[in-house]
């Protein structure tokens, strides 16, 4: 019952290794991840969107409206034979459909539930709305995204916080489930997407209390590295070129001169030591870009690569998928989807020695599965499906 | 391990042995989660600097000092810590001997020390053949790029997500604090969790090879792949707004600081015009697409909206749109978030003390369980501090040999 980016991820990870996964959904309350721009067409279709195809991949899904009585009982039939149940909604939507963990434990006491709304379920903003970017806001992270010494911070847009939270859930969820093999118990997680972004902020969270201090844009600065960012390269026709490099130890510096042919910056106060490279920084890093502006970013990474420091192109999105060594590993994998053909979804970056993942399955159409998985796992007549399609139950 | 199951201790992963060969962020990070649930940990540092976080800092008052660093101190809270150099022969049987005794085994070993150190996975598979074993690195043992160096921004600039941090005429931004690890080790956790479970299943061990570039061109960075395939977009900085979406999807002043104006369904869209009374320019034609909206009448708006939100308060905005459902948010300093009364409530931070430091609230794990008790925080150790307890009381040490051991460096 998980929806959106975070509420999907959980379910996602668990099909990938094998885990048989019906997400519960409505078309009167349509998934936002299956909303927004077409990509075939203008017109709005619930099967084109690459959040919704990457995040519910290999998933059977069932539509059912959990507003009316038996469409709330068709979820708890279902809960009776289930392992796992994920969710994220706002704690009062899913305790007003009567399917909160107290409703769903009477139905199935060995269940393991995850709940990962973005507030959690206590607290004065527990039903609190918001999306990935609300949280960068909420952390701090927001805050100390920006160029160190400008004033105003430039924020972190991305949405971190919705498979970050769905990784803790996962940790969560089979930690609770391996307790189960050996207790027999269930249990059930409270989890928090804010909380989630916000275990990571520990360093500004220490400055404050130690040292007064409420953040400041970090930009390039480093407590262990210098030079460090992200540097300017050859643009191509329609993309910016870029590529960050970080040194850390002398040999790191001394290669870095030489290979930039500034031997004389090994004997100059001003770079000689990470301290002093850190209070030079902004000469530094115009050298750096003069230097970097010349090259081809590809070259440059490998140029750098073979001199041992660590030097790496920024990939878009294009870069990544034309890489086809990305494609030979299972960085990327073609899957072929009936509305958009064959289009790629990310891999499995956790990569067993012995447990190979079944390979990767499509997102499933709105509603694809409602018949079988009625009928086989609820043991229902066709007759009983069409009545609850009749019904309005099953949309 | 179920025979240890109930051997006191809390949480679900209480008798879950790990042993950590772990340095700054993203092993450390992954093994203190595992820590959080029950797991016992026994961190190995290098004899002398220890980890490299000791140095990162936050210290008090800005005096470095490596038994006072935040970032330290956070990841390797209730944690055993012992000092064991594994670049030397004596070293390396201490440690094969410790990973007899271990479950799983989490180390950031670059590719090259992991071949010099011996932790190929067939010699620690003779070793302890249930072993798990979590490798992370920043471009993987396999794959196209495993020879490549690199630190937490370059494994995460593969993926490039940092394209998109910052402001369009400027550089694009690393992520600040170590993000770029603390995400990684989430998933080393996440990983240790799946392997545990599939080893349980079948009585054998199991090798992880876990890379932070490709954990972020997948999990965070994976959908661009697709929609930029079929033309739509590539990732860009654009600053405060972002492009693509419906309208609004950005930052905006208020009279004290800033709030995240974000609106993803036409149902939040409408409750905020319900907030600010249903102005008239509401039902202009030009601004019914929210989609179009964005691409082509985002100033204009921003600019009917803009003495709304510089008339009110973050937290009045937040109050008033917490009641209307609208999920504008404010952006929070440290200073607030360390205040913030919904985390509070939630019992989110954990009250702690350091000796040589006094009293320190750590950012809590982001979960409660219903039906078991997660264990109290204990501080992080001394470099060294539990070498007598775990080579004498485990490995069946003399003083008199760790002394030996001492004067020779390898603990």
């Amino acid at each position: 019952m998980g929806w959106v980016w975070a509420g999907a991820v959980p379910g996602q990870i668990l099909s990938d290794w094998g885990a048989d996964v019906i997400k519960v959904e409505s078309s009167r309350r349509l998934d936002p991840a299956r909303q927004g721009r077409p990509i075939i067409g203008d017109k709005p279709d619930p099967e084109q969107n690459s959040l919704h195809h990457n995040v519910n991949r290999g998933k059977r899904s069932v539509t059912i409206d959990i507003t009316t009585e038996a469409g709330a009982g068709l979820v708890k039939a279902l809960v009776a034979t289930a392992d796992i149940v994920i969710e994220n909604m706002s704690p009062h939507a899913l305790a007003a459909a009567g399917l909160n963990y107290a409703a769903l434990r009477e139905v199935n006491p060995r269940i393991i539930m995850v709940s990962q709304p973005l507030a959690g379920q206590t607290g004065p903003y527990s039903n609190l709305r918001g999306y990935g970017p609300s949280v960068n806001g909420l952390t701090g992270l927001d805050y100390i995204t920006g160029y160190e010494g400008s004033e105003q911070f430039a924020g972190f847009n991305h949405n971190i916080g919705d498979a970050n939270v769905a990784m803790f859930a996962v940790v969560g969820l089979m930690a609770a489930l391996r307790r189960r093999e050996h207790t027999g118990q269930g249990e059930y997680i409270d989890l928090s997407m804010w909380e989630a972004l916000t275990a990571h902020q520990a360093i500004g969270l220490l400055d404050f209390q130690m040292n007064g201090r409420r953040g400041q844009p970090r930009g390039h600065d480093h407590p262990l590295y210098s030079p460090y960012g992200i540097y300017r390269c050859q643009d191509d026709d329609v993309e910016e070129g870029w590529i960050a490099i970080v040194v850390e130890t002398d040999t790191e510096w001394r290669s870095l001169c030489e290979a930039m042919g500034r031997a004389e910056w090994l004997a100059d106060d001003r770079f000689s030591s990470h301290s002093n490279r850190r209070k030079h920084r902004d000469e530094l890093d115009a050298s750096i870009t003069e230097w970097t502006r010349g090259w081809n970013k590809f070259e440059l990474e490998q140029f750098l690569q073979d001199r041992d420091i660590a030097g790496t192109a920024c990939r878009n999105a294009g870069d990544r998928y034309l890489d086809t060594r990305l494609r030979e590993w299972g960085t990327y994998v073609d899957v072929e989807h009936p509305v958009l053909g064959v289009e790629p979804l990310y891999g499995n970056p956790v990569r067993m020695e012995r447990h190979k993942p079944p390979p990767l399955r499509r997102a499933p159409l709105l509603g694809e599965h409602n018949r079988q998985v009625l009928q086989e796992i609820l043991g229902m007549s066709e007759e009983e499906v069409t009545q609850l399609e009749a019904d309005g139950v099953l949309r | 391990m179920s025979d240890r199951l109930d051997d006191g201790g809390s949480g679900p992963l209480r008798g879950v042995r790990v042993l950590e060969y772990g340095d700054l962020v993203n092993a450390p990070y992954a093994a203190k989660i595992l820590a959080d649930l029950g797991a016992d940990v026994l961190k190995i540092e290098r004899p002398g600097t220890g980890d490299r976080s000791r140095a990162v800092g936050p210290f008090p008052d800005d005096e470095e000092n490596p038994e006072a660093s935040g970032l330290f101190l956070y990841l390797n809270g209730r944690k055993r810590g012992v000092t064991l150099d594994l670049s030397s022969a004596r070293g390396r049987e201490m440690f094969d001997e410790l990973l007899v005794s271990t479950d799983i085994l989490i180390e950031n070993a670059t590719v090259r020390e992991f071949s010099e150190l011996g932790l190929s996975p067939e010699r620690l598979r003779a070793l302890n053949d249930r072993l798990i074993h979590l490798s992370i690195t920043p471009f993987g043992h396999t794959g196209p790029y495993a020879s490549f160096k690199g630190y937490g921004l370059n494994a995460a600039a593969m993926s490039g997500v940092p394209l998109s941090l910052g402001w369009p005429d400027r550089s694009p931004l690393p992520m600040p604090d170590f993000l770029e690890d603390f995400f990684v080790g989430v998933v080393g956790a996440m990983s240790c969790m799946l392997a545990l479970w599939g080893s349980e299943q079948d009585q054998r061990g199991e090798w992880v090879d876990l890379s932070g570039a490709e954990t972020w061109m997948t999990y965070q960075a994976g959908l661009s792949v697709l929609t930029w395939l079929f033309g739509t977009r590539q990732a860009r900085r654009e600053g405060w707004r972002r492009t693509g979406g419906p309208y609004p999807s950005s930052v905006m002043h208020c009279s004290d600081g800033e709030m995240r104006v974000v609106a993803v369904t036409m149902r939040e869209w409408r409750r905020f015009l319900d907030v600010m009374g249903t102005p008239a320019w509401s039902a202009d034609p030009r601004f019914q697409d929210r989609l179009k909206m964005n691409e082509l009448y985002a100033d204009e708006l921003d600019a009917l909206i803009h003495p709304w939100l510089m008339a009110r308060t973050k937290s009045q905005l937040m109050e008033t749109f917490y009641e209307a459902g609208v999920p504008f948010t404010p952006i929070k300093d440290f200073g607030d978030v360390y205040e913030d009364p919904h985390l509070r409530a939630r019992g989110f931070f954990v009250a702690t003390q350091h000796a040589g430091i006094g009293p320190l609230e750590m950012p809590g794990a982001p979960y409660h369980f219903a039906n078991d008790d997660l264990p109290l925080w204990e501080a992080a150790p001394a470099l060294g501090q539990c070498n007598e307890e775990v080579f004498e009381g485990q490995l069946g040490m003399t003083s008199s040999d760790l002394s030996a051991l001492r004067e020779a460096g390898v603990i």
